[in-house]
Order: C-alpha cells, then sequence, then structure tokens
C-alpha cells in the first residue's frame, strides 16, 4: 500500500527540479505544470518500488524528460513550421564571428544576469532550446539527443550551435560585466 | 583543431558553465496541492473506474484472456454451426435487429469459409494482398489527415 505521507514528502522535495526541467524544454508554464503533475502521477503508480531505492531523484527526471519530449514530439509539424519561420525573421543566416573567451573560470554571474540569462534561454526557437537543454542541462551527448529527439547528427549540432550564437549575441554585455 | 574549432570548444565551455549556474526554478505554488488532488482521485477510483491502462496487470492479462476466449467461442460457433439465415420461428420478439445482424455476419463468415475452402494459394495471396494494400491505403489517409488537422490547429 502506498504511503501518502512519505510521497507528499518526495514530491515537496523533486517539485523544483521536476518542474525546471519541464519549463526549460516546453518554455510554457501551464504545459510544464501539466507535465510536471503526470510525471509525480507516474512515481505514485511505481512508488512501491520508488520509495526505498536511491535512484528516485534519476527515474523522475528521466520520465518527465521523456514526457516533455513526447509532448514535444505530438505538436512537432506545428512548432517546426513555427520556428522555421521565427528562424527566417531572426536570422540573416549568417553566423556572428565573435571571438572566443579568454577567461572564463572566474564567470559568476548575478541574479540580474541570470535573469537575463533565463530569458535569453526562454527566447530561443524550440528546436535550439530544446536541444541546447538536453545537452547542457541534462548532460545528454549529441548522439544521445539525436536519438532522443530522431533527428539527424547534424542538426543537433547545428541547433546547439545556433543555440550557442544566438546566446551569445543576446549575452555580449553579459559576457562584458562578467569579464569572460 | 583549428581556430574556429577552438573558438565554438571555448564557447561551449563557457556555456556551459554560465547554465549550470542557474538555480532550479521555483516549482508554482499550486502544483503540489493539484498533485496531491490527482493522487487522492487516483486513490478513491476502483481499478475498473480507471482507464485499461492504469488496471492491475493481473486484470488486464484477464480481461484479454475473456475477450479472446468469447471472440473464440463466437467465431466457433458462428462459422460451422450456425444456420446461413435464422428461421423466422426462432426470432424471440424485440430481438429481431440482434438476429438480423447475426444472420448477416453468419451468412458473410459462411461465405467467406466456403471461399476459404475452395480457393487456391495463388487466389489466397492476391486477396490478402488486396486487404493489405487497402489496409496501407486507410492507414496513409488516416495518417495525412491527422497531420492536417494538427497542423492547421
Amino acid at each position: 500500500m502506498n504511503d501518502p505521507a512519505s510521497f507528499d514528502s518526495f514530491v515537496l522535495n523533486y517539485q523544483d527540479m521536476v518542474y525546471s526541467t519541464a519549463i526549460r524544454l516546453l518554455g510554457h508554464e501551464a504545459e510544464a505544470e501539466d507535465v510536471a503533475q503526470e510525471a509525480f502521477l507516474r512515481a505514485w503508480k511505481h512508488w512501491a518500488e520508488l520509495k526505498d531505492g536511491q535512484s528516485a531523484g534519476g527515474w523522475l527526471k528521466t520520465v518527465t524528460r521523456n514526457l516533455c519530449l513526447n509532448h514535444l514530439q505530438r505538436y512537432r509539424n506545428r512548432w517546426t513550421l513555427f520556428t522555421d519561420l521565427r528562424r527566417s525573421d531572426d536570422d540573416d543566416g549568417a553566423e556572428p564571428d565573435v571571438a572566443a573567451p579568454d577567461e572564463w573560470e572566474d564567470a559568476t554571474l548575478t541574479a540580474d544576469q541570470r535573469s537575463i540569462l533565463e530569458g535569453a534561454i526562454a527566447a530561443l526557437p524550440r528546436d535550439q532550446r530544446v536541444a541546447l537543454v538536453l545537452f547542457h542541462f541534462e548532460g545528454l551527448d549529441y548522439v544521445a539527443i539525436a536519438e532522443q529527439l530522431k533527428i539527424s547528427l547534424g542538426k543537433v549540432k547545428t541547433d546547439i550551435f545556433r543555440a550557442r550564437a544566438a546566446l551569445r549575441k543576446k549575452l555580449q554585455p553579459l559576457r562584458e560585466t562578467v569579464g569572460v | 583543431m583549428n581556430k574556429q574549432e577552438r573558438n565554438e570548444a571555448q564557447w561551449a565551455k563557457w556555456t556551459d558553465q554560465v547554465l549550470t549556474q542557474l538555480p532550479a526554478h521555483s516549482a508554482p505554488a499550486t502544483l503540489a496541492p493539484r498533485i496531491r488532488a490527482a493522487v487522492a482521485r487516483l486513490q478513491v477510483l476502483p481499478w475498473h473506474r480507471r482507464p485499461w491502462l492504469q488496471w492491475p496487470t493481473t486484470f488486464k492479462c484477464l480481461s484479454l484472456a475473456v475477450v479472446g476466449a468469447t471472440s473464440t467461442a463466437v467465431s466457433y460457433w458462428v462459422l460451422p454451426h450456425a444456420p446461413v439465415v435464422p428461421s423466422a420461428s426462432a426470432v424471440v420478439p424485440g430481438y429481431e435487429p440482434a438476429v438480423t445482424i447475426v444472420g448477416a455476419f453468419s451468412t458473410l463468415s459462411h461465405g467467406l469459409f466456403q471461399a476459404l475452402a475452395h480457393s487456391g494459394t495463388g487466389t489466397m495471396a492476391v486477396v490478402l494482398g488486396t486487404i493489405g494494400v487497402f489496409w496501407c491505403m486507410s492507414l496513409g489517409l488516416g495518417t495525412a489527415c491527422w497531420r492536417l488537422s494538427i497542423r492547421e490547429n
């Protein structure tokens, strides 16, 4: 029999992690909340196996990521169309030739800079954002991302490259302030 | 590694460093109560009121076995043994539509049974191939309609 009290404490411990993963991948608060709820409901159904294990957090993160990717896959046709339109509006096709950072060891961000960075990530086209989040936040490599998203390795590299380029374009003032 | 690749690698490292400093988003205050309410609803619902996919595995297997056995029994009863056209005297008043459906099904299946029994391998292959082609066409048409509707929405 499942124990509601221990599950409630599990929810409180992991809700920020689950919601962060969902909001960064989906970029939409209401959808992220729906996915987070679904992830915890799945955890509840497997609570008998999860409550004694050490890997509940990892399990929950993987389930959340897969739920988000399924959600995105379901609406892929629609968002591909829109991101293509946005890309043609935003990009001129040429990548900015920005010099590499000289120092990056001391790149400590202030609260304002973090907020700017979150905004810049949220403003990325969806396919670029998803690839970037999977690479930098979820720790997947290019091959794993290509398999998860069912796209080519080349597209993954291009999306991440473009995402970084867009980020550094928007974060140029931040880079100068932080001194990197 | 050329200069461009080195630049890109350094930018990747810089991006990684700044992104990993970002703290987790705070979950909205409504999330935990929503989850509690959803779990409470799950606890209240008996297994047979939940979607089939959420039934306990034993009941799922049992239900599949019951459906399979029932279908097999009905098919066995209808195919070789049932009369092609039920006699008027055998029809219980009020059940005429059901009897008509069973009669039609029986006639069709009897004809199919006879055709199968007397057809050569080549004919069977053509029939099965045709059914397969039509099935694929239906699937393709359905998928196209579904994708169009998703795109339009």
